[in-house]
């Protein structure tokens, strides 16, 4: 292995390549930094613009657009509250407070260098881990898929918010949306009212932007401010430097990046859940759990951390087996075919260089955001502040109408985020939480399916479901997430009694 | 803004406001219950444990809030519930608008007539954050990436964009 990456560094050096992720970084950011635009898309809009280039710049551009982007979708999490990605929800929750506090820049730079810790971490698993790692992932079937996703809507509970109720309430109208759609176990169609959009349920970019986007802005009218942020709130150092408080983040970027390199190993389970499950543990393990969702910038730490971690991991399988860890893989595994690199363990034998190459360049890219995201994209992106209220809300209003717009090319979608709209804003005003919906739409299907196949192949024995000591472990897990808050109020009112 | 004809509209309670959710939460639930009765099988019966869940949430709501009394039931629903009004209603003709018009000249509208409805008279900021804020999308999503866009009234003009 040692060979090969050395056989591969210089490639990787060569200026083409290096600008190659460059460009893909910088790409990647604005992608991701734009709501309605993800990763995926920005892949899919890529690749065909590669066909004919050398495979390692080819590949040298996805890997930049997937770590810039993973990362581009926290900067309007963070100032505007619109999540540039599924996976920044967790990230929106502390880094908005944040910003209200007047604290944009930290959070934007707590972001980054956590960003980069997990991404970089996270290509040093693939390049390190990924044949042995690959033997744990075959470990796991519908029953195990089940549990995971179970576990993922287990840390619902740190989402909830102050009124369990609502956070409750919150969490099933997110598995009741996630039922919408063709039932792909029985292809029954379920909440569709014969309309052909929602055939594979409702978008989530739609319902995302709806949720997180459009409340602030209906706000921003209702304030009807004059000024925009101050030119010193923005001052990238003004806090402070993250890295000068490593010792307090350390612990929170070791275990979201382990989490992070977790799941996005696990196929179909990465993406926002690592994101969630990251923020959950940090919530859990604070020694001020109730400071988390307020502003706590270890919230925003843990929660980019664990979305980077992902990145280069979900492709462990990809490469090796040729099973995608997460969508954005699975578009990666198409650019490969494009260049006739077909994934397995052959990859690894007849393309040393460019397999080794591209690990380099997810680790590459990684280092480069530090550059591109923290001092250049932050601070343009940054300059929105400024804008005075009543003219940034309409501003916002421009990006959300185009973002939603151009996921499916259809003014339906336009039409029903006003509806959620309207709905979310009535939600956020009475203190409804909105990220659990999102981790219910996310999740639910995916126990749902799992659950369905997993008692389909054991003809219909539940105890299939815990038959081997991976779904144990998890089913621990699970029941541990759960209880650790239960266990911590009980005790706080046995001190209080 | 005091005096301004959106600040005399008044805002209902939040005691009024939990009811009525509450209540549309609640017959959104027996809505689901109820459809999720013609799916077949385990087709059927997730979504309507899920709705049975939503359904006893609501009732707890409208409890709590129906026993609610005293200053927290008075309290206001909205800050001002005529820019919020105002919002949602340029929110929508914005919608509207793209559906007629295409996506330039309603974007151009709302930017530069929102402020001016909400009382901000710097024109020179909002025309060039109205131009700034379009010709970057119209770059990024129509030129760089070829989206397609609503069909607009300044189609030709897009055309020699690309």
């Amino acid at each position: 292995m040692i060979d090969a990456l050395l056989s591969a560094l210089p490639h990787v050096l060569a200026p083409a390549n290096l600008f190659a992720v460059l460009l893909g970084t910088v790409a990647g950011l604005l992608v991701g930094a734009l709501p309605g635009l993800t990763v995926t898309t920005g892949l899919a809009v890529l690749i065909p613009l590669t066909f004919g280039m050398d495979p390692l710049f080819a590949l040298g551009m996805m890997a930049g657009m997937y770590n810039g982007g993973s990362y581009g979708g926290a900067i309007p999490a963070i100032l505007l509250r619109v999540p540039g990605t599924p996976a920044s929800v967790a990230t929106l929750l502390d880094g908005y407070e944040m910003t209200k506090q007047g604290k944009a820049a930290y959070a934007l730079q707590v972001a980054v260098v956590s960003g980069v810790i997990g991404s970089a971490l996270s290509a040093v698993a693939l390049i390190v881990f990924a044949p042995s790692l690959v033997k744990v992932s075959l470990m796991f079937g519908p029953a195990e898929y089940f549990w995971v996703a179970l576990l993922g809507l287990a840390t619902v509970a740190s989402l909830l918010g102050d009124d369990f109720v609502k956070g409750l309430i919150a969490a099933v109208i997110g598995l009741l949306i996630g039922t919408m759609g063709t039932d792909l176990a029985t292809g029954t169609e379920r909440y569709t009212f014969g309309r052909l959009e929602f055939a594979d349920g409702l978008d989530i970019v739609v319902l995302l932007t709806a949720l997180f986007a459009v409340p602030p802005v209906i706000r921003m009218i209702e304030t009807a401010s004059h000024q925009g942020m101050s030119k010193d709130l923005l001052k990238l150092r003004k806090e402070g430097s993250v890295l000068r408080d490593w010792r307090r983040y350390l612990p929170v970027w070791s275990r979201s990046s382990v989490i992070g390199i977790i799941i996005g190993i696990l196929p179909g389970a990465g993406g926002s859940m690592s994101c969630y499950l990251a923020y959950n543990d940090a919530k859990r393990r604070s020694p001020n759990p109730e400071s988390f969702g307020k502003g706590n910038p270890e919230g925003v730490a843990a929660s980019e951390c664990g979305n980077g971690a992902d990145n280069a991991a979900s492709l462990i399988p990809a490469l090796s087996l040729g099973i995608p860890g997460s969508g954005v893989a699975a578009v990666i595994l198409g650019g490969l075919l494009v260049h006739g690199l077909r994934p397995g363990p052959q990859l690894f034998s007849d393309h040393p260089d460019v397999v080794y190459g591209f690990m380099l360049q997810m680790l590459l890219s990684a280092g480069l955001l530090m550059l591109v995201g923290g001092l250049a994209a932050t601070r343009i992106f940054g300059q929105a502040l400024r804008l005075p209220h009543v003219v940034l809300a309409p501003l916002i209003l421009l990006f959300v109408a185009i973002g939603v717009y151009a996921v499916n090319n259809a003014m339906f979608d336009l039409y029903l985020l006003l509806g959620i709209g309207v709905f979310a804003y009535v939600m956020d005003q009475l203190d409804y939480p909105s990220a659990p919906i999102i981790l219910g739409v996310i999740l639910g299907p995916i126990a749902e399916s799992q659950l369905s196949l997993a008692l389909t192949i054991s003809g219909g024995n539940p105890l299939a479901l815990v038959s081997s000591p991976m779904s144990m472990i998890i089913v621990a897990l699970t029941l541990f997430i759960l209880c650790v808050p239960l266990w911590g109020m009980w005790k706080g009112r046995r001190s209080a009694a | 803004m005091e005096g301004h004809p959106l600040a005399l509209i008044s805002s209902p309670s939040r005691r009024r406001g939990e009811l009525g959710f509450a209540a549309v939460l609640l017959a959104v639930a027996g809505l689901c219950f109820v459809t999720a009765g013609d799916y077949p099988g385990a087709s059927g019966t997730y979504p309507r444990v899920l709705s049975v869940l939503l359904g006893c949430g609501a009732i707890v709501v409208l409890a709590r809030a129906w026993r609610q009394n005293g200053d927290n039931g008075r309290v206001p629903l909205m800050a001002n519930p005529g820019r919020c009004l105002l919002g949602f209603a340029a929110m929508a003709l914005y919608v509207i608008g793209i559906d007629l018009l295409g996506y330039i000249l309603p974007s151009f509208a709302l930017v530069v007539l929102l402020p001016l409805l909400l009382g901000y008279r710097d024109l020179r900021l909002t025309v060039l954050a109205a131009l700034g804020g379009i010709g970057f999308i119209l770059l990024v999503f129509a030129v760089i990436l070829e989206r397609p866009m609503p069909s607009d009234l300044f189609d030709p003009l897009l055309e020699m964009l690309r």
